[in-house]
């Protein structure tokens, strides 16, 4: 379709100015065309009409106006034409032929059941998204063919017969289900039932009949009945006129659900936003959103919500990633290609998650196009990305591969600095995943992924950590009201270090946890008024904690194995989506978690009350392989609720708690590549941490505009710490080396969020604290004489906004902008001379804070012309990372160097960092 | 252990260079906040001699003190009762008034009443197991995979009892300086200004060949509790870089073993991770590190400082640098040496010569043939000089032989 931008001033009009889109006008045509008639509206008003020169073509119009509004007009105009008109917004409008464009997807778009009646429409409408695409309908008065049906019975007086068939794809055999077939003229139709049949009454005698549904091509068949019989319809999807259909169904979702402080990204529309090193990475656009933050720029983990690197569930296709990040977090270990969407809860969690306190990222990857293969790649200064997708069966099943590579092994090598020359660094992940959907009631979804690290500083010790996940789902509909998954999930990650020095210390050391998952969840559309959700998952753990073991000959390392830890976690949930009122909505769910840890075991006991050491162990119980040594448990609410206070203006409440059994054992302020998991057991407790949330949320102008506004408060207990400068590697005892404490966080954060037009993006801005106490009656387990301390990630402001603006449809521009508050430090508060060296005394845990953070970032994006039929389509980004070039320092630390102090600032990017990345797709 | 495992602290140079960016650098530290503490340092040993316990107190961070504390009352007392006085050798230093052992089996404790009146009293510390020095030696080689070459000076150790197990290591370390451009003689001045003259002749003390000591002042500790047995086997007390001009003539080393306590160790280790290099990606967490000597008045500060009781065990080596670099040019000298000539008197009246030998800033290496200037010094006097460093040791070291010096 093309824009008209010729303006021929005809006529006579007055116009009373302004942009309302309800100004009135005054028009007098004299058998004028209609397209003049538009170019007449254009020029007196701001509107732009989008439509085919074509359609118009020996279209006339003779009438006047006056002080009529433009609908009015418009109406009135295309009164006795094909044509209907769509307002998109206030300046735009797209006039279809025969098709009606609406704002909402109809009931029953996503297969829903439909009424097999008809309802009387003069002419059919096609529905399509509200989003204006260029679906096309064939010309209506096209008959393609012509049918006789029946033969002839003289005999037979009946004025009409009954027809039926089949409505198939085609060249595939696939039903049609909801097909409308229409008896042009007389109002009467029906449409083909799940299997594609249908049966109508026809008269006899010559007919038309039209069919239409969303997503095939609309047929005309002239008919001429003669007798009750068959007419089948072979169809061609009309999918091929639509590059994609941008459901947006959902558009006014964080008004209406139930759920508070939840954030959805989509990876695609994540493409524009600048970032280092051109790396596309929708965890650190996450970052951006309130609520979710790292300690520090280049940081692996996230703090979510006041909460510790820990606490987060992250989810690859159902299965846990514990590490998904490459290089110490400067790049995500997502393949951005693959990667479909991310959707972060950090306020309300459904029941059916469980086993982290804090959010639940959700990371899906794409379903493989199954018609035809596709492909992405990109190419940047460190890394290069591929992802392909293949159909496997037309239609039915499709692969996607998608790996990704770095090339800064080479880039270390190269370097003249001589320590460097045996350095390497090299990371990379691939990911396959299998979707099969069988038939509309069962779809099989299989994944794999693995992820690989390796470092090599000095040119002794290389360090290496991979993640390796399976995850298999099986989505399958009983019937219409029910419907249920089956999901198995295997994660497992691993580190290790090798050492080969120069004396017969050589060894190797490694870390593994390994997680099995099986769960089953259903849901059951029980009316409108309630639905259920209700599962059960169990999860094995298996970890080894350490392993030292030597390395080649006449290494004198006596091997070392930390005994292996097992334990079972189980739960059990119901959840009722209960629609109390039109307004009010509830979501009501429990959750029962379980957890035991299992032997093989040596359970070491120490004398109560008393803090714990080698001189307090008491006795050392041994159990057998599955006995159970230690159980926990407990019920856990999830309660969310929403009530509509307006158009589109809600306010949800929620409250929710939760229990953690595994734990993260970091004796460093921001999470290490080589920190180790540790299960519970009879001496470390299960972390346990509830929230309640408060959120208003309003969309404007038609959901363009998202604004929200959410307070929480979190409590939580047996957080996990360490005596300062504790040995958490190999450390058999570890419990001798931990403090459990209670944490208390609260904010209040802002979003307004702008999802299309010309300018897009958000901004947002949290207020929070975070705090934690460690406190107990001997002096060695207290930390900051046991009064509530700011967390690591404590960062009361924290402001961002991510901008994107389009100038063409070619180029656009984009930029973030982040500041936040320095988070704490322990500082030096005196100096000492001591074993004749100089060392210094540290503050209060985190009484200081390293100055604020503030960063701005532009991108300025070029796309390949949009020619349909290209083969690629290409897309150039180049981001400047850190334009002001703020040294934003990441740590001050203090190092005796040959017996003198020394203190040094570090910071990551603190120079502009230039990048230029080119992306192509087929 | 600990030396090579929690080492993740050379990353930040990779990252440095891998995306050609700056990161870590060092900056003026500002005193926050200052707080003020008594750091006491002492061991005892189980060899009969005079025993030192050292006390001084914590200062800003933004100033270097002398930071010796005067007029402490110190005492040791073991479990049996007896009591050890000290008292005040130099500031800060406090000297046992009899030499003294700890003895096997039992417990001491240290108390300290400081200036201010307040009193601090340590832990009941017992006497560890007792572990030698089996073998002490040097062997030419390379570190981290051929970055650096050098001498490393290794130790074996070996307790078959097996109750050792925690090790800290001291050294002294000794080495000869020989004065690059010495000569026999040496200018004096016979008259001053406006008429300056100068004659030679023999120098009055020792300056051609010097000895310097440095202790060491890194943690040195090794664990044997991951090892097959309570052995320390070629464990690298001291490595050095062979450009280092301590190794230019001869060279001694006296290793001190001490064997401690679990909880010493675990304080020195501690104490090293919070003051060794970190990772730019993974901070250590610091914080307070608490020590074993508490005050005794429950509200005040406690001491800074750890007090043990340690097995000890020594031994020294020598070696000359051609023992295992034989016709290998010798490790470059501190300084630069060149030669200059200052004119007895210039223009104007000054005497270069005469000033910089009152400010003691070249010796004299030989007369200079000032007919044919084979320097090519656009100005020069009578005689041959060289930056002082250059021709007279005592810059460097003390020209007393030490009494254990053994030549070959």
């Amino acid at each position: 379709m093309k824009r008209l931008l010729r303006l021929i001033v005809l006529c006579y009009g007055t116009a009373l100015f302004g942009q309302e889109y309800d100004v009135k006008l005054s028009f007098g045509f004299e058998d004028e065309t209609v397209e003049n008639i538009l170019k007449a509206i254009e020029l007196e008003t701001n509107v732009m009409f989008y439509y085919d020169e074509k359609w118009l073509s020996g279209l006339t119009y003779s009438g006047r106006f006056e002080e009529e509004p433009l609908d009015g007009i418009l109406e009135t105009v295309f009164n006795e034409t094909e044509l209907n008109f769509f307002k998109l917004d206030d300046t735009r409008i797209i006039l279809t032929r025969h098709n009606i464009i609406y704002r909402d997807l109809p009931e029953g778009f996503f297969g829903k059941e439909q009424t097999d009646s008809v309802t009387d429409t003069p002419a059919f409408r096609v529905y399509t998204n509200p989003v204006f695409s260029n679906i096309e309908a064939s010309d209506k008065k096209t008959i393609a063919r012509t049918v006789r049906i029946g033969k002839e019975n003289l005999s037979d007086s009946r004025t009409s017969y009954e027809i039926n068939g089949r409505a198939i794809l085609k060249g595939q055999n696939q039903p049609i289900a909801n097909l409308s077939i229409i008896l042009d003229g007389k109002n009467t139709g029906t449409a083909t039932n799940d299997a594609g049949y249908y049966e109508l009454q026809v008269p006899a005698g010559t007919s038309i009949l039209t069919t239409s549904s969303l997503g095939i091509e609309p047929s005309s068949t002239r008919i001429i009945v003669y007798n009750d019989g068959e007419l089948n319809f072979e169809l061609n999807e009309s999918v091929e006129f639509l590059d994609e259909v941008i459901v947006e169904a959902d558009a006014a979702k964080n008004v209406e659900e139930a759920l508070s402080g939840s954030n959805e990204l989509v990876v695609e529309e994540t493409k524009n936003i600048p970032l280092v090193l051109g790396e596309r990475d929708v965890l650190k656009v996450a970052t951006t959103l309130p609520g979710i933050s790292t300690a520090g720029e280049g940081a692996a983990g996230f703090n979510v919500r006041g909460g510790s690197t820990d606490q987060n569930l992250m989810l690859l296709d159902n299965a846990v990633i514990y590490n998904p990040s490459h290089f110490f977090g400067i790049f995500q270990a997502l393949n951005p290609f693959t990667t479909k969407d991310l959707k972060v809860l950090k306020g309300g969690m459904p029941a059916e998650y469980g086993g982290r306190l804090s959010s639940v990222f959700d990371i899906t990857s794409k379903d493989a196009n199954n018609e035809k293969i596709a492909g992405e790649a990109a190419i940047g200064p460190v890394t290069s990305n591929v992802a392909l997708e293949i159909p496997i069966v037309k239609g039915k099943s499709g692969l996607l591969l998608g790996g990704r590579g770095t090339y800064s092994g080479w880039i270390l090598r190269s370097l003249k600095e001589e320590s460097l020359q045996n350095s390497e660094a090299s990371f990379y992940d691939a990911i396959v995943k299998y979707t099969h959907e069988i038939d509309d009631k069962n779809t099989i979804k299989g994944m794999g992924y693995y992820s690989n690290d390796a470092f090599s500083i000095t040119s002794d010790s290389i360090y290496g950590y991979n993640n390796r996940l399976f995850s298999l789902q099986w989505d399958h509909r009983f019937n219409d009201k029910h419907s249920g998954s089956m999901i198995v999930a295997n994660s497992n990650y691993r580190f290790n270090i090798d050492y080969e020095g120069n004396s017969d210390t050589d060894f190797e050391l490694g870390f593994v946890v390994d997680e099995t998952e099986a769960k089953f969840k259903f849901t059951y559309l029980h009316s409108d008024v309630h639905k259920f959700d209700y599962g059960l998952s169990a999860k094995l753990y298996n970890v080894q904690p350490g392993y030292l073991e030597p390395k080649g000959n006449g290494s004198a390392i006596t091997p070392k194995t930390i005994p292996k830890e097992r334990a079972l976690e189980a739960a059990l949930y119901l959840s009722d989506n209960f629609k109390v009122s039109d307004k009010l909505l509830i979501d009501a769910g429990i959750r029962y978690s379980m957890f035991a840890t299992l032997g093989e075991a040596e359970a070491r006991i120490y004398e109560e009350n008393m803090p714990k050491n080698e001189e307090t162990l008491e006795e050392t119980v041994s159990y057998g392989n599955n006995e159970i040594v230690e159980t926990y448990g407990g019920p856990e609410i999830r309660l969310s609720a929403r009530y509509l206070l307006g158009d589109n203006f809600s306010i949800k409440a929620s409250y929710n708690s939760t229990y953690q059994y595994i734990h993260r054992l970091s004796n460093t302020t921001t999470i290490s590549p080589i920190d180790t998991w540790k299960l519970s057991d009879n001496n470390i407790k299960p972390q346990k941490g509830s929230q309640v949330g408060l959120g208003l949320y309003k969309n404007l102008d038609g959901n363009l505009y998202e604004i929200s506004l959410e307070g929480y408060y979190k409590e939580s207990d047996n957080l996990l710490d360490f005596k300062v400068g504790s040995e958490l590697l190999l450390n058999e005892t570890i419990e001798t080396e931990t403090l459990q404490g209670e944490g208390k966080a609260y904010g209040l954060e802002f979003l307004v969020r702008k999802n299309s037009g010309r300018l897009n993006g958000w901004l947002g801005y949290t207020y929070a604290r975070s705090f934690l106490k460690l406190d107990s009656e001997f002096a060695e387990e207290r930390v900051n004489n046991g009064d509530f301390f700011p967390t690591n990630y404590d960062k009361p402001h924290d402001l961002s906004a991510v901008l994107n603006y389009k100038l063409t449809k070619r180029f656009s521009l984009s930029a973030n902008f982040i500041y936040q508050t320095g988070r704490p430090v322990t500082y030096p508060v005196a100096r000492y001379n001591y074993n004749n060296s100089e060392y210094v005394v540290y503050s209060d845990r985190n009484e200081f804070r390293i100055p604020d953070y503030y960063r701005l970032d532009l991108g300025f994006n070029i796309e390949g012309n949009h020619k349909l039929k290209k083969f690629a389509h290409s897309f150039w980004n180049i981001s400047v990372y850190n334009v002001l070039g703020r040294n934003n320092p990441y740590s001050v630390f203090f190092v005796t160097e040959n017996g003198e102090l020394k203190a040094y600032q570090s910071s990551i990017f603190s120079i502009p960092v230039p990048t230029i990345t080119y992306n192509f797709k087929f | 252990m600990q030396r090579r495992i929690g080492v993740i602290k050379y990353i930040f140079y990779s990252s440095c260079l891998l995306m050609a960016i700056n990161c870590v650098e060092p900056f003026e530290v500002e005193s926050a906040e200052f707080k003020s503490a008594v750091v006491i340092e002492g061991t005892i040993t189980d060899r009969n001699e005079t025993q030192r316990i050292l006390v001084s107190q914590t200062f800003p961070l933004d100033t270097v003190l002398m930071s010796g504390v005067s007029g402490a009352g110190v005492s040791v007392r073991d479990s049996n009762g007896g009591v050890y006085g000290f008292t005040e050798e130099e500031t800060g230093v406090y000297a046992s008034n009899a030499p003294f052992a700890a003895t096997a089996g039992l417990t001491y404790s240290l108390r300290v009443e400081a200036p201010s009146g307040k009193t601090y009293i340590s832990e009941q510390v017992p006497v560890p197991a007792n572990a030698t020095i089996d073998n002490l030696y040097a062997e030419r080689g390379f570190k981290d995979g051929g970055a650096e070459e050098g001498m490393f000076i290794y130790v074996d150790s070996y307790d078959p009892t097996g109750a050792s197990k925690y090790y800290r290591y001291e050294y002294e370390e000794t080495y000869k300086i020989i004065a690059p451009f010495w000569g026999p003689a040496d200018v004096y001045v016979i008259s001053g200004l406006p008429n300056p003259e100068f004659g030679t002749r023999a120098r009055e003390k020792e300056e051609q060949v010097c000895f310097n000591t440095i202790k060491s002042n890194t943690i040195i500790q090794e664990n044997t509790t991951a090892f097959d047995g309570d052995r320390v086997s070629k464990f690298p007390v001291r490595f050095i870089n062979r450009e280092n001009y301590i190794l230019s003539h001869r060279y001694s080393i006296l290793v001190k073993q001490y064997v401690q306590t679990r909880e010493a160790f675990a304080y020195y280790e501690t104490l090293e991770k919070l003051s060794g290099s970190e990772s730019l990606f993974s901070q250590l967490q610091t914080g307070s590190l608490e020590g074993n000597i508490y005050a005794e008045t429950e509200d005040d500060e406690n001491a800074i400082g750890f007090f043990q009781v340690s097995t000890v065990s020594e031994q020294r080596l020598f070696f000359d640098y051609v023992d295992f670099f034989p016709g290998e040019r010798l490790p470059d000298f501190v300084s630069d040496c060149s030669f200059v000539s200052p004119p007895t008197i210039v223009e104007g009246g000054a005497s270069p010569l005469l000033t910089s030998i009152e400010f003691g800033l070249v010796k004299f290496y030989e007369d200079y043939d000032t007919a044919n200037n084979p320097l090519n010094f656009s100005e020069y006097g009578p005689y041959l000089m060289v930056p002082t460093i250059c021709g007279d040791c005592t810059v460097l070291g003390s020209n007393e032989v030490p009494d254990f010096w053994v030549e070959d």
